[in-house]
């Protein structure tokens, strides 16, 4: 989660103002990023596998970014699915300046990791 | 919106990555892949499979894999080492249900049914070594630092695989760097589902 928090800063001057990224941790703190709550809403219910929560955040999500946009957010949803686990199998965590936003995130890194 | 369809790229991204795994791999069999992507669906559900061409040690592995990776550790794995599962054999089998789990949430994403698993394709593993995959920085062997791009170094087949799927589903591993990118969301977008997504299964990357 760090290296994209990290990405997630770096990339949101790019579309208007810097990203408050202690949002990706509290729901209730704006991200500041175009639609961020229905993005979330969305990851949260297909990743949780939550059937009550997500045809309305799916219909919510639509309605905020189209179609096309919302396909592709549980686009990204599964690629991190993906990449969470090849990291978590191989104790892989994280590195490098990435590490100093646990604070912000309001995280705690564990320290069982293999690096 | 009861539905969402996925486009033509995603459907082909899904058809190509059925073909990879009912197909023999490095290690195991087609018959054995599939056993691993149905070993990690029914771990997922709670169920219990009765995967009778897995070793114990294989079955354990994929089943950690797709139901709670982030309490996987070191002694996890060297557990696995020990009943006779190899680095690269557990390479493979995170690969598999890696691409499983994208592919799955993604179908549930959009309220789409499960693809049944593809009937396994006869035929032997190429057994293909890599020399220079060595354990640096990860619990299994890589070639380099272990890293999101080197996960699966050590078993070609599943990384190319790996990175057909992410280029599919997010952005071209060569494509990274691209922090202004819109490709359907905007990357400040994107990276919004992808830090999510990471905090929800407690991968710290």
């Amino acid at each position: 989660m760090l290296s994209h928090a990290a990405m997630l800063r770096g990339s949101s001057p790019h579309f208007g103002p810097a990203a408050n990224i202690a949002g990706i941790g509290k729901v209730s703190i704006d991200v500041g990023v175009s639609h961020s709550a229905e993005l979330i809403a969305a990851t949260d219910a297909a990743v949780l596998r939550d059937e009550l929560e997500l045809s309305e955040a799916r219909t919510q999500l639509v309605e905020a970014v189209g179609e096309a946009a919302a396909v592709k957010t549980f686009a990204v949803a599964g690629n991190f699915e993906m990449m969470n686990r090849l990291l978590d199998a191989l104790g892989v965590g994280p590195m490098g300046p990435a590490v100093a936003l646990a604070g912000e995130l309001g995280v705690e890194i564990p320290n069982h990791f293999a690096n | 919106m009861a539905t969402l369809s996925a486009g033509p790229e995603y459907v082909a991204a899904l058809e190509h990555e059925w073909e990879v795994l009912s197909h023999p791999g490095t290690w195991f069999t087609g018959d054995q892949r599939v056993a691993i992507a149905r070993e990690a669906r029914a771990a997922r559900d709670g169920l219990g499979v009765n995967s009778q061409s897995l070793s114990e040690a294989a079955r354990s592995a994929a089943r950690a894999i797709s139901a709670t990776p982030a309490a996987i550790r070191a002694t996890d794995v060297q557990g696995w080492y020990n009943d006779g599962l190899t680095g690269e054999e557990y390479i493979e089998i995170l690969g598999i249900v890696a691409r499983l789990s994208a592919i799955d949430t993604f179908l549930f994403g959009l309220g789409q049914p499960e693809r049944p698993l593809p009937e396994p394709i006869v035929g032997e593993p190429t057994r293909h070594i890599v020399a220079e995959a060595r354990l640096d920085g990860g619990w299994a062997p890589t070639v380099g630092f272990a890293f999101p791009t080197t996960a699966l170094s050590a078993v070609p087949a599943e990384h190319d695989a790996m990175a057909d799927l992410a280029a599919a589903f997010y952005i071209a591993l060569d494509g990274m760097a691209d922090l202004a990118l819109v490709d359907g969301l905007q990357r400040d977008q994107m990276e919004v589902v992808a830090a999510r997504t990471s905090l929800i299964n407690d991968c710290f990357f």
